[in-house]
């Protein structure tokens, strides 16, 4: 499962080079610009998995922290 | 202010504008210039330095009251703590090379707290200090714009992601390559050796090989940079990726030759023992400074010395014993050993620039002292090394010396000739001692009981300290 989902992330990573490449260039030499334009792409991709990343664990510790603090309450009372 | 005397810069340190290291009767100084006011000021006045000298992620320095060599370009001259002993990519086992990975991300992780991020990631910028890497280049922060790429993206994976996959998917021995490659691993030659399966996990396709591709896709292009920015998730999204990506990485542990040393001897315990009483009685009786353990395997006796509070540097050949011997260290939280990779049969040159940005390992010398256990036989038997050039190599790199002679009738000895035919008549007692003589004064000599082999206190006979 793990590496299918790899695989299917593999793939996903290929697509979006190949549609979000820029069309336009100029020339000079610069083994910087290749690795500006993966970083852009890459980016691009990561940052949406972090924000869901972000997201999951502020749901788990809200759900972790619920049960605890309502016992706390009750232990309180 | 003081005037300056003795002031010469490090040979390593001339390609950042921002200031360059330089010594003053041996002591280590940086001079920050006036461009580089603005940042240096925002990471000492905005929390980060306190935040990451607090936490002993970042080498900590003070105001120096010196003018430095290019007083018109100073703005300050300060002077960071020093690190006892310079180590290098090619001299570090896996987990020491990925916990230096992982320093730098966390360190950029924490720079973007504080409105700030780094310029570069070099692999150059770590250093092992009391047991742990430290961040040493102070110059590396600059005020993050939101919208922009990370600069030191494409370096991040030369320098630390390529080299750890292919010493995880290739071979644990390629961090070699750093040797050749001062700039970290090309991507194009990473995306090459890593075995194809590499192609089906998404970061390291991500990374490296379409990384390498997009490289060679836009060499001779230009891109209108200013027309894409990246949000701060998106840069946030980034460094987890190569984070994570790395935390993923695990050396793969196979048996070498030296990994199972101390399992596979040929002595009893008593002479363990007494070996271990001899080393640590010859060093009761010297000054005996900064250590060298050369040829230490996991630092069973580099520990001796340790133990005493000396810095100690406890080199071998093997990537697994260096391994070992690191993840002793970590586990015991031990803070007078360093564990590094070393040929001496082929030491670290110098590279770079002139051949003197990174010294080699005899210009980073001498130590004080140095120990040869069990080592002799291998550099003159398996290696055909003279006696006598061995002698002399010793006497450039220390001042004291406790050596061990392994005889020839010694079952270790014994199974190196199994294999070959016996080309070496001078490997005898007589003719080590009458070699290293020329070198050395030996000041003492003791028989390790219940084997055939002999230990040596040696001092050189010109001193060097």
């Amino acid at each position: 499962m793990k590496y299918f989902k790899d695989f299917l992330a593999a793939l996903g990573f290929i697509a979006l080079f190949c549609f979000i490449a820029p069309n336009r260039l100029y020339g000079y030499l610069d083994a910087g610009t290749g690795s500006y334009m993966v970083q852009i792409i890459i980016a691009f991709a990561a940052g949406g998995a972090f924000a869901i990343k972000i997201f999951w664990r502020r749901i788990y510790a809200f759900v972790k922290r619920t049960p605890s603090k309502n016992k706390d309450e009750q232990n309180k009372k | 202010m003081n005037k300056i005397k003795n002031s010469f810069n490090e040979p390593g340190s001339f390609r950042d504008p921002c200031g360059f290291l330089f010594y003053e009767d041996n002591r280590i100084y940086r001079q920050i210039n006036k461009i580089y006011k603005q940042d240096y000021d925002m990471l000492m006045d905005s929390g980060l330095y306190k935040a990451l000298t607090d936490s002993k992620l970042l080498v900590s320095h003070e105001d120096a009251d010196i003018n430095g060599p290019e007083p018109d370009k100073a703005y300050k001259i300060i002077r960071p703590e020093e690190i006892p002993f310079i180590s290098y990519p090619y001299e570090w086992c896996f987990d020491q090379l990925k916990d230096a990975a992982l320093l730098t991300f966390k360190i950029q992780k924490i720079a973007m707290e504080f409105g700030m991020t780094l310029k570069d990631s070099s692999v150059y910028n770590i250093q092992f200090l009391r047991g742990r890497p430290v961040f040493i280049d102070t110059l590396s922060f600059e005020k993050y714009h939101e919208g922009e790429p990370w600069i030191a993206y494409r370096q991040a994976c030369q320098h630390f992601l390529a080299p750890l996959a292919l010493m995880c998917y290739s071979d644990i021995r390629l961090n070699q390559l750093f040797r050749i490659y001062m700039d970290g691993i090309p991507l194009d030659l990473a995306s090459t050796l890593l075995p194809a399966s590499t192609n089906f996990k998404a970061s390291l396709l991500s990374h490296i090989h379409l990384h390498a591709r997009s490289q060679k896709h836009y060499a001779d292009k230009a891109v209108d940079m200013k027309s894409r920015k990246m949000s701060r998730m998106s840069f946030m999204g980034l460094i987890d990726s190569l984070e994570s990506t790395i935390i993923r990485l695990n050396q793969k542990i196979k048996g070498t030759e030296w990994g199972d040393y101390y399992e596979d001897t040929n002595y009893p315990p008593e002479a363990v023992d007494h070996k271990r009483d001899i080393v640590a009685s010859f060093l009761d009786n010297i000054d005996p400074g900064i250590v060298w353990d050369l040829g230490a395997n996991d630092g069973s006796f580099s520990r001796i010395a340790s133990g005493r509070g000396l810095g100690t540097v406890s080199f071998d050949i093997d990537p697994i014993a260096v391994g070992k011997n690191y993840s002793r260290c970590k586990k015991n939280n031990e803070e007078n050993i360093l564990p590094l990779l070393l040929d001496l049969t082929n030491p670290s040159p110098g590279i770079g620039w002139a051949n003197e940005e990174r010294p080699s390992l005899i210009k980073r010398g001498p130590a004080k002292t140095a120990f040869a256990l069990a080592l002799i036989h291998h550099l003159a038997i398996s290696n055909n090394l003279p006696l006598i050039k061995i002698a002399d190599f010793f006497s450039q790199i220390c001042n004291d010396l406790i050596i061990e002679f392994v005889p020839k009738d010694d079952s270790q000895v014994q199974r190196l000739l199994s294999t070959r035919k016996d080309i070496f008549p001078d490997y005898i007692k007589t003719s080590f001692e009458r070699d290293f003589e020329k070198y050395f004064k030996i000041e003492n000599i003791e028989k390790i009981k219940s084997s055939k082999r002999t230990m040596y206190l040696m001092k050189k006979r010109v001193r060097i300290i």
